[in-house]
């Protein structure tokens, strides 16, 4: 307050406003600042550093677990290969369970990252038992990668269904990481590895993800809308790949829809993206169809005038995102 | 959490058809395989082969598909590496221990195996080389599963099977009369190999037989015209 004191000050100094008018902003900013919520408390509701070196310590830990038993696998029964990722992904879950019900936010943080972890562990645990006990052969499915398809399907499901729990940042990552292993199964599927089928599966559920985003549906929105939005350029950029030649385009069109949904989004994380799907699929395209016939140096200064061109495009927009963030 | 949960069933609603979309268009999936010759045998086709399954066991057929019989499966943990006819009736199958490359010889009628060393298997043939039939004529297979037959600078294709660029058929042997070739098929979405017969001009295919082991090993042999058996190191 002391801040709009001092400039009300200067301007009515320099003839700009007149003190009455100085009075009632003054009024006015005092009666909001007195009805405005209470700010949360900092330490509470962001990660310190403590918190953040916890993280670390686990991380650690868990990579020495999996080193100590990759040395040990072979000697490992079915049964104890799958209880050595089933027991953690039912402590896991429990473990994460108990944080959240804690009432303390650091420790609601944490169970959702262990939650993320979950997710991961239980991927892990139906792939360890499918590859142990043939589940596929079993129930008559065609192939190991129908199997797969159907553990990644189920995988997508436990992380939609942590998400609607718990809509945390974690969460939507697990989502995002559920949504690239679901995608990676479907390519896998094919006799040849589609990338195409890849892209599209990813594309797909990337675009429902971003306009539920939009919508406010799903969130947390930073994380749901970035998320969204990248695996939206990463799936029509992959599915470019041995595939017809307009098809590789498609990744410039996304790029170009998600620098429009910036502008009129206000969110620079999209216009990055977007302009990021823009540089990469123009830069693939041409070292894919002109370099053998202009040579990589042409390509690559052409290359060079479309990073430039993309640099002054963001400078370019960036004033509008800003605009319209004030506006 | 009512409208999280229907987010969640529209993300995983999109999911599921598209996987019901996967498994009922089946894109770039390959069924190559021709019709079975166990279902359908076709008595054009002359002999018995040998060939060993995935279990590991010898069996013989009839090259029309009329019949089969697993008559013997080897004992011990190394796998059998070939099979052959030989002159007198019997059979020799070829695998690797500890004192190298050696040949047991099986009595078809009482399973009775005598040991014969490196030396035994069959007195011609046998390397690794790309089989010719009696008219000197060899197979290539090429990209996009086409079968090419002929001599040096006189190949022509003679069939196109629908395979994945991953995996092609493989020419195993000719029969002794050179009317036609066995070809191995090894599936993506399987470790398990198929022997498909296909006659010299391309017309007709069939598949003898299915889940073999994947290392070729095969034996053909027609009474009073020979014996024909896939290459393999000495």
């Amino acid at each position: 307050m002391a801040r709009l004191d001092d400039d009300l000050r200067r301007w009515q100094e320099a003839g700009l406003l007149d003190a009455d008018t100085a009075e009632r902003i003054r009024s006015f900013e005092h009666a909001a600042a007195s009805t405005a919520p209470p700010q949360p408390k900092t330490e509470s509701t962001r990660p310190g550093a403590v918190e953040a070196l916890l993280y670390l310590g686990v991380a650690v830990l868990v990579v020495g677990a999996i080193a100590l038993t990759g040395q040990q696998w072979g000697d490992l029964r079915s049964w104890s290969r799958v209880a050595v990722l089933a027991v953690p992904a039912v402590l896991s879950v429990l473990a994460g369970l108990a944080l959240k019900r804690s009432g303390e936010p650091s420790l609601e943080r944490a169970g959702s990252v262990v939650w993320m972890v979950s997710v991961a562990l239980v991927a892990g645990t139906v792939a360890v038992a499918n590859s142990e006990y043939d589940f596929g052969d079993s129930a008559g499915l065609d192939g190991e990668q129908t199997t797969t398809l159907l553990l990644a399907l189920f995988t997508l499901f436990v992380a939609a269904a942590f998400w609607v729990v718990s809509p945390r940042h974690p969460q939507v990552l697990a989502l995002g990481g559920s949504t690239v292993f679901f995608a990676v199964a479907a390519g896998a599927w094919p006799d040849d590895f589609s990338a195409p089928l890849t892209g599209i599966c990813m594309a797909l559920l990337a675009a429902a993800g971003l306009v539920a985003a939009e919508l406010g549906a799903f969130g947390p929105k930073d994380s749901a809308s970035l998320v969204s939005a990248g695996l939206l350029a990463t799936g029509s950029y992959v599915g470019g790949f041995d595939a017809p030649t307009w098809t590789q385009l498609i990744v410039l069109v996304v790029g170009g829809a998600l620098v429009y949904l910036s502008v009129t989004r206000d969110s620079l994380a999209y216009m990055v993206i977007g302009v990021g799907a823009i540089f990469v699929g123009l830069i693939t395209f041409i070292f894919r169809h002109f370099a053998s016939d202009i040579g990589a140096p042409l390509a690559l200064m052409l290359s060079g005038a479309i990073v430039i061109g993309g640099v002054l495009l963001m400078a370019q927009l960036r004033p509008l995102v800003r605009g319209n963030r004030t506006s | 959490m009512r409208q999280r949960a229907t987010i969640a069933a529209i993300l995983g609603g999109i999911a599921v058809v598209f996987v019901l979309a996967v498994l009922v268009i089946g894109p770039g999936r390959h069924h190559p395989s021709p019709p079975s010759l166990q279902d359908h045998p076709n008595a054009a086709i002359q002999g018995e082969l040998l060939y060993v399954d995935s279990n590991g066991c010898i069996v013989t057929t009839k090259a029309s598909g009329a019949s089969r019989d697993r008559i013997h499966c080897p004992s011990g943990p190394n796998p059998v590496q070939q099979v052959v006819w030989m002159e007198d009736g019997s059979i020799e199958y070829l695998r690797y221990d500890n004192a190298g490359p050696t040949w047991i010889r099986v009595d078809p009628q009482t399973k009775a195996e005598t040991n014969v060393g490196a030396s035994g298997g069959p007195s011609t043939g046998g390397w690794l080389v790309a089989p010719l039939n009696a008219n000197d004529e060899y197979v290539e297979i090429r990209d996009g599963g086409e079968i090419w037959v002929g001599r040096t600078g006189a190949l022509a294709k003679i069939r196109t099977f629908d395979v994945s660029d991953s995996s092609r058929p493989s020419m195993v042997a000719w029969s002794p009369d050179s009317q036609w070739m066995a070809l191995q098929y090894v599936s993506p979405r399987s470790d398990e190999a198929e022997i498909w017969l296909l006659s010299r001009d391309g017309q007709t295919a069939g598949t003898l037989a299915t889940n073999l082991q994947p290392t070729p090993a095969l034996s053909w042999r027609i009474e009073g015209v020979g014996i024909s058996s896939s290459p393999f190191g000495k």
